[in-house]
């Protein structure tokens, strides 16, 4: 190829970029994937996110595409967002695109119209994407490795990478096609030797068997939506995990039911194990997954310390696919302060919040094992050794408190509302000196409740050892619940 | 002294039986055959340092603990090597030992001394106890997906709380939807070998009372092996709807000291019983719905079979207004249950009930704002007509908390308050806490808090008892901690609180902790 007059590329330069101008400022682009991610030679955003950015022009070129062409350089001409029903299954509206995490962001450095090679030539997806049935693994590449597809309808040259370019309604198989057409920003050197820009479509971070999914019959739509409809498929056109829950709702034992389906719904079905090959690896560069908040209602929000129990109280083995049971015990079965609960001064003050905070505080406290201890080793509970117990009276007088009448103050109203409280500092010969049955007034208090005989016959049955703490085994008040 | 001796060869004891389960565990890691299972080991090192005063000044304990976990996993037990095959049939052994130490501790406290009752002798306390936290074998997904199995010292977590025991779990699932689980064995108390009583019912103070005399602190129960099984039906596969209905009973056996008439007897009048006896026998059930983008319901009903009273009612919804709001709510009826030995599971009380309320909203995902109100109503007969026991009487504790995130890729801030009335006391403050990492390896943990409380119930002891002060102060505290990553398995971090009150003067803490985690 001969070198071409330095004004000439100068123009030519120009009008490239020229080109490029007019096609981003209309919307159309390279589609480059939304997320963080390498910064791309040509960046552009998938058709769902909205604006594109300038790209270098090749930097050299006999003669650039005509300006009216910017086919197949972004999923909808013209740059319009593509309508919800072509997304793949569970995509949202407005759409924020498929996790960020799980499919890294992408280079796409090729012009592609679907729309014309599926309806135009009527042509099926595995023509050009030969092994998308019988891939089984995540990181094949499904888009073709060289021009060998591409050349059964394109005269591709590749001693001429700007040979020409096939005009609006032309025939690509007889009239030579340029690099540039298809790679965007293909550059050729002064010895006619044709640089495309690398298509970086890092493998998503994910187990994937297609042939799995083609051997039952799953249809390329029902993952990747309608990309037949589609100029230049785009991130956009990866499976959202919605989508993927409206087949994945088997159990372990999925595939006694349905031999020839195995959709099950276990995370690491389709999410990548850490090293115990059971839980899934949640850490990755791309981010850190987490979810969403119409799984499970499990969206670790701002208040997810608080919310958390409503989520891990009823399916602990949901959790249990990202967490081990250490990261639960560290702060249920804990023995350091976590500060993210207990900030400040917490000693002191938590006399106050513990009485509200039933039953949040023995969800990591017992108050046997952990507050009567402390208690009676700081002296404030009622068996607490007389070498530390407090002089000051912690309750009201015992006349008003304790004694045989029952008046406002009495310690009775105290423990009918939150008996908790109660048993934080108490042991239970604190409370039989008077409610034993020789106790306070020769007959003891009677410390159950009203309805407390219609239940005692089944209490007694099935454990008579607190009846034996306060009543002799002859007692006839005890022959009522026998 | 023959009793401190005895003390101390109880402890020896505790170490003999830690220094097994090491041998035991480097035993399973030894090579034996080029097996390719993938072991983790990971401990954990805290020293801590602060003190502790009793209301009134003294005692003041100065606690100097060391608290160390040591575990290990050993995964891929069947070598599957690095076959990623989904659903892969699994054996793995996972184990976690724990010693919490404190050096602070007073011997008196711990050692029963000739003159027990008149010292300040703790039951059940012990100055550096070694548990094991769990320990156990699992397989999962064998037999085509449909058997599990759990064997040894494992956690079960369903509607009817946190639960610890030593035995086996089966779990069968069925191609219909539904597992059935049964479970059994003996529940993790306190007083038996390499155990705490984290999870064992309130209510009733076990241990182990070998060393005691035969009848001193008759509260303090002898600890003695507690069967229990359970068994429970859980939805399996779909996950927009999950339930699970949990039977589970446990027995006390060994010997329990009652009181003939309910005097404060002598010991020579304390009573024996030893009979096996229920100690809990409840069925629960819990359930959880997403429906699409839409809501997020949940439900919990548990009933004690023993006491037969509801313990927990309840029920709450989430909507999800668009992409960037939640609204919820929630009731919660909950009554305190006790082990069915303890005299407090016949007592009269009432329950207490919670209604409230959440929004939230994260205008970017760097950025979150949730606000939420309750209020809880507690019940108790009137005290305005203490004779009357058939009028009850109610009293609400309104409360409410604000919290505040935003995100950097590199910091955080967080902002949280929060606030509590009622005629117990009241309780508001808040906090405002800033980490961040620095140069990859630093990491700054920066804290301020600022509470007040209000203790009505000792404002009330105060007034009638004329003393000179009350419990109700306003705290000021900040954290300044520092962290760094050693290596990619270790890191380390130092923390240093402060804080301050008209109660305590001065408080500080100083807490340095040590973390690695590695696979051989």
């Amino acid at each position: 190829m001969s070198r071409a007059h330095p004004l000439t590329q100068l123009t030519r330069v120009w009008m490239t970029q020229l080109v490029w101008l007019v096609a981003v400022l209309t919307g159309g682009a390279i589609a480059f994937a939304q997320t963080k991610g390498p910064a791309p030679a040509t960046s552009t955003s998938s058709s769902t996110s909205g604006a594109a950015s300038p790209s270098p022009a090749p930097a050299t070129g006999p003669t650039a595409p005509p300006p009216s062409n910017t086919s197949g350089i972004s999923p909808m001409p013209s740059g319009n967002v593509v309508p919800k029903a072509w997304l793949p299954p569970g995509a949202d509206d407005p759409d924020p695109g498929p996790s960020a995490v799980i499919f890294p962001s992408q280079l796409l450095t090729l012009r592609m119209n679907h729309k014309l090679h599926v309806q135009g030539q009527n042509l099926k997806c595995v023509y050009c994407h030969t092994t998308a049935k019988t891939s089984q693994y995540s990181n094949d590449v499904l888009v073709p490795k060289n021009h060998a597809k591409c050349t059964q309808c394109h005269a591709i040259d590749e001693t001429k990478p700007f040979g020409a370019v096939t005009p609006p309604g032309g025939d690509p198989k007889t009239t030579p096609t340029r690099c540039d057409f298809c790679h965007v920003g293909a550059t050729v050197d002064g010895a006619n030797v044709a640089t495309v820009p690398k298509l970086i479509i890092p493998p998503p971070l994910l187990k994937m068997s297609h042939k799995a999914h083609a051997d039952q019959n799953v249809e390329c739509e029902a993952c990747h939506g309608k990309v037949e409809n589609l100029e230049l498929a785009t991130r956009d056109q990866l499976p959202r995990m919605k989508g993927c829950f409206g087949c994945h709702q088997s159990g372990d034992a999925g595939s006694i039911a349905k031999p020839n389906g195995n959709a099950k719904s276990e995370c690491t079905t389709c999410h990548l194990a850490d090293k115990s090959q059971v839980q899934m690896a949640t850490m990755w560069p791309s981010g850190v997954l987490m979810p969403p908040k119409w799984l499970k209602n499990a969206k670790h929000g701002v208040d997810w310390i608080e919310r958390h129990k409503k989520v891990a109280g009823a399916e602990s083995s949901f959790c249990a696919n990202c967490h081990k049971e250490q990261e639960c015990v560290d702060c249920h079965d804990g023995k350091t302060k976590p500060q993210s609960i207990h900030s400040g001064d917490f000693l002191t003050t938590h006399p106050v919040a513990a009485r509200f905070d039933q039953p949040k505080c023995s969800s990591c406290h017992s108050m046997t094992n952990f507050c009567v201890q402390c208690h009676t080793r700081v002296g404030v509970a009622g068996s607490s050794g007389s070498a530390v117990s407090t002089l000051a009276r912690f309750h009201p007088p015992t006349d008003i408190w304790a004694g045989p009448i029952r008046k406002p103050g009495h310690h009775s109203f105290e423990a009918q509302k939150n008996i908790n409280a109660c048993v934080s500092c108490h042991v239970e010969r604190d409370c039989v000196s008077c409610h034993g049955t020789t106790g306070v007034g020769g007959k003891g208090a009677d410390p159950h409740a009203l309805n407390f005989r219609d239940k005692c016959a089944t209490a007694y049955v099935k454990n008579p050892r607190p009846c034996f703490v306060c009543h002799d085994p002859y007692d006839k008040e005890l022959a009522q619940c026998k | 002294m023959r009793r401190i001796a005895s003390s101390q060869s109880s402890r020896r004891r505790v170490a003999a039986s830690a220094l097994a389960l090491t041998t035991a565990i480097a035993g399973i890691l030894s090579p034996r055959e080029a097996l390719a299972v993938d072991a983790e080991v990971e401990s954990q090192t805290s020293a801590q340092a602060y003190q502790l005063r009793g209301p009134t000044g003294d005692p003041i304990l100065s606690r100097r603990r060391i608290t160390q976990t040591l575990g290990l996993g050993v995964y891929d037990l069947l070598n599957h090597g690095k076959d990623t095959t989904a659903n892969a049939p699994v054996l793995q052994f996972r184990v976690r030992m724990r010693l919490d130490g404190d050096f602070g501790m007073s011997s008196e406290e711990y050692a029963l001394a000739n003159n027990s009752t008149t010292a300040r002798f703790v039951p059940g306390l012990a100055p550096a106890p070694v548990d094991v936290m769990y320990g156990y074998l699992e397989g999962k997904r064998l037999l085509g997906g449909v058997l599990a199995f759990k064997l040894g010292r494992q956690y079960v977590i369903d509607s009817l709380g946190y639960y610890a025991f030593d035995g086996g779990l089966v779990r069968i699932t069925t191609p219909l939807y539904f597992t059935l689980e049964a479970y059994g064995g003996f529940e993790v108390r306190a007083g038996l070998p390499l155990s705490n009583g984290r999870w064992e019912l309130g209510g009733i103070q076990r241990g182990n009372r070998s060393d005691y005399p035969s009848t001193a602190y008759p509260s303090f129960q002898k600890a003695g092996l507690a069967p229990t099984w359970a068994i429970a039906l859980e939805s399996a596969g779909p996950t927009w709807i999950h339930g699970r209905l949990t039977y589970r009973k446990a027995w006390n056996t060994g010997q329990s000291f009652v009181g003939g008439n309910g005097a404060l007897l002598g010991p020579d009048q304390l009573g024996i019983y030893d009979r096996t006896r229920v100690s809990s026998e409840r069925i629960g059930y819990g359930v959880n719905a997403t429906l699409g983008e839409v809501a997020a319901l949940r439900g919990v009903v548990n009933y004690d079979l023993v006491g037969k009273n509801w313990t927990d009612l309840q029920a709450g919804a989430d909507f999800f207004l668009g992409e960037h709001v939640v609204v919820g709510s929630d009731y919660t009826f909950f009554r305190p249950l006790f082990d069915a030995d303890s005299i407090f599971s016949v007592f009269g009380f009432e329950p207490m009930d919670d209604v409230s309320a959440r929004i939230e909203v994260s205008p970017t995902d760097r950025l979150s704002f949730e606000a939420d109100a309750m209020v809880r109503r507690y019940r108790s007969d009137d005290a305005s007509d203490p004779k009357n026991f058939n009028k009850l009487a109610t009293s609400l504790a309104p409360g409410g908390g604000l919290r505040a995130r935003y995100k950097w890729a590199n910091a955080r801030l967080s902002v949280r308050g929060q606030g509590i009335m009622g005629d117990q006391g009241d309780r508001i403050g808040g906090d405002v806490l800033y980490e961040r990492t620095l140069a990859k390896r630093w990491l700054l943990d920066l804290r301020l808090s600022l509470w007040h409380f209000e203790d009505k119930l000792r404002t009330q002891a105060v007034q009638l008892n004329n003393l000179a002060s009350n419990r109700s102060a306003t705290s000021l505290g900040y954290v300044l901690g520092a962290g760094y990553q050693l290596s990619p398995e270790a890191n380390a971090m130092l923390q240093f609180e402060h804080d301050t009150n008209r109660l305590v003067g001065q408080r500080f803490r100083l807490m340095a902790v040590v973390n690695v985690r590695t696979w051989l």
